[in-house]
């Protein structure tokens, strides 16, 4: 790359470096999508992110010239280009979007490295050590770790964006499409990585060996005092080697699970999905299917029940088994037309009658005589109304015995009482 | 928990007898949130006195409700469970995600409920007509009341809480039987050919 980019200059023009900002700052954008761009960018497609910026047709092959004079754009054959490496990495570092790597590629340089930990060794436990070669060799290794550490953030970044490019835009496809998608990131991307950070699989192994031939260097001080340069490339190089300890392995970790539980939620939400419409198809199926469950209680109207304290009261009596309703199994029966004021009992009139009759013993008996046309869910609300009523004309007085009574469709059992009327003196 | 509650013990049957379903969606509701954790926690208490007075509370997960003695569907459940399966079809449908409906204001407006052969069969079925806006809303509002679901009738959104999702995960269980029904209809079928 270093020698093409001599050529270049030398054939055409040295720019400034103030040249080469001015030339990047031209189009931003552009250059911010050409950087993401993975290998060798052809010429049309080049054109093509041009349109996509706003630059007229007149001035792409001006800013194309420009790109190259400057270095930011390398020509490498006729209507080919590729991005000067250093600018990609410039871009994407600010960007913060990575590129994806091949995990093989990861995987080779690991082995990489595992060679060149084996010619350390060597010469590390040679009669001899050989200082020179020692040094060449850990330099060598720097490089590669090195390559590994950036190459291996730059996936974890493109992956990690990926995954949010994916939950973003997912608008308008189809489920089915972006569960495709996915399965194809996770093949090519991600389960590879598996291998790197699987205890028992070779690449993890070799970078262990690293680390220990590491450490002998560390200890063997009069290696390192002879020369100074040895001793901070490796002070360099055990920076990099935690960073993939700690850092990368960890990204890596983070990386499979995400996947994994993207594609989860996705499978869940195709289920779901699949569910509601084959249900929807299908009401007649879906009626059956729902004798057993409760979607909701219809509930009493508010104006139905009765105020806080009083209610309260009455669930107690509920509660320590002062009054228990048996209930029985309901039996349906088809409403029939009848006149409205045979079917509710209203509290007027209960209060009108009581009012006639000054006192009435044994209140839940009579209700029972009395209102014998009522239906029962009537009778039995009248039979409990002295005891939740708010603010009653008239006392209840409770008594020794015990009242039950048969209402066709419960049986109510619950200590009598009897009624007073009181009139306006009782309010 | 003892006598000396007895003004929230009634008060959270009172709101159970209204057809209210407690779930932990109630943790976020101001009030709500205390009488949740009592009915959590003292579950088992507030089953057996309920079932003194014919009442039988359940609980499926989180979602503590009432159950319903007479289980013959009324029209209004049935429009419920359409209108529920629905708005999440066509929410999905729109490549939004699941839980979105858990944490978004829901536009719900803004769905193409009523497409021919689609939405509007469906919501025909169960008496709600093309276009009848104003009956989805009450629906909604009433389901409001029930713990279902958040409703802001100012800017007519709506999220969804867990009592919906019970019923909507009820779908998977339906689909199955449907489609378990389905090939005992085909099995029948093919011994009546023999």
């Amino acid at each position: 790359m270093t020698l093409k980019f001599n050529e270049k200059a030398s054939s055409v023009s040295i720019t400034t470096f103030q040249g080469f900002l001015a030339t990047a700052n031209l189009h931003q954008g552009l250059l911010v999508d050409l950087c993401a761009e993975p290998g060798v960018i052809s010429r049309a497609k080049l054109l093509t992110y041009m349109e996509r910026h706003g630059i007229s047709p007149a001035d792409k092959d001006r800013l194309i010239e420009r790109y190259c004079r400057t270095s930011i754009l390398y020509e490498e054959a006729d209507f080919e280009y590729s991005v000067n490496p250093v600018v990609v990495g410039l871009v994407n570092f600010y960007e913060r979007r990575g590129r994806l790597t091949h995990a093989g590629f990861l995987r080779d340089q690991i082995f990489e490295i595992g060679k060149l930990t084996d010619t350390l060794q060597q010469l590390l436990f040679a009669e001899l050590p050989e200082m020179d070669g020692i040094i060449d060799t850990v330099d060598k290794i720097y490089l590669v770790v090195r390559e590994v550490r950036e190459s291996g953030y730059q996936h974890y970044q493109a992956c990690m964006r990926a995954f949010g490019d994916m939950k973003r835009n997912s608008g308008e496809r189809p489920i089915d499409v972006r569960i495709e998608e996915l399965k194809t990131v996770h093949r090519r991307y991600i389960e590879p990585l598996r291998e790197l950070i699987d205890p028992n699989a070779e690449p993890v192994r070799k970078m262990a060996l690293l680390r220990r031939r590491m450490a002998d260097l560390g200890v063997d001080a009069g290696l390192l005092s002879e020369s100074v340069e040895l001793d901070i490339r490796r002070a360099r190089l055990a920076i990099d080697i935690q960073y993939i300890d700690h850092v990368l392995i960890r990204h890596f970790e983070t990386l499979i699970d995400t996947s994994r539980a993207l594609l989860n939620s996705l499978l869940e939400e195709k289920s779901i999905k699949d569910a509601l419409a084959a249900c929807l198809g299908d009401l007649g199926g879906i009626w059956e299917n729902l004798t057993a469950d409760t979607i909701v209680l219809t509930g009493f109207q508010a104006s139905q029940t009765a105020g806080m304290d009083r209610q309260g009261a009455f669930f107690n009596d509920v509660i320590h088994g002062k009054f228990i309703p048996r209930p029985r199994p309901l039996s349906i029966t088809l409403p029939k037309e009848e006149r409205a004021d045979h079917l509710l009992l209203f509290d007027d009139l209960l209060l009108s009658r009581m009012e006639k009759d000054r006192r009435i013993d044994s209140w839940p008996g009579f209700v029972i005589r009395e209102y014998v046309a009522y239906p029962p869910d009537e009778r039995l609300k009248a039979i409990a109304l002295p005891l939740i009523m708010a603010n009653p004309p008239f006392v209840v007085r409770m008594s020794e015995q015990t009242f039950s009574g048969d209402l066709k469709e419960y049986t109510v059992e619950l200590t009598d009482f009897d009624i007073v009327w009181e009139g306006d003196n009782g309010r | 928990m003892g006598d000396d509650t007895p003004e929230e013990t009634a008060r959270i049957i009172q709101i159970l007898l209204r057809g209210y379903q407690f779930s932990d969606a109630d943790l976020f509701k101001p009030g709500y949130d205390r009488w949740y954790n009592i009915l959590d926690r003292h579950f088992d208490w507030f089953r057996e006195h309920l079932s003194l007075s014919g009442f039988s509370l359940r609980r499926d997960h989180s979602v503590i409700f009432l159950e319903k003695e007479n289980k013959l569907l009324s029209q209004e459940e049935k429009q419920i469970v359409v209108v529920l399966f629905l708005l999440t079809d066509l929410w999905l449908e729109k490549g939004k995600s699941f839980g979105d409906l858990f944490q978004l204001s829901v536009s719900w407006t803004e769905l193409d409920w009523f497409r021919d052969g689609y939405g509007r069969e469906y919501l025909g079925q169960v008496g709600i007509e093309m276009g009848d806006d104003g009956e989805m809303e009450q629906l909604f509002r009433r389901l409001s009341n029930k713990g279902f679901l958040e409703y802001s009738t100012a800017s007519r959104t709506l999220t969804l809480r867990r009592p919906a999702e019970r019923l909507i995960n009820m779908a998977r269980r339906l689909h199955r039987q449907i489609q378990a029904a389905g090939v005992d209809a085909r099995k029948e079928e093919a011994r009546n050919h023999e």
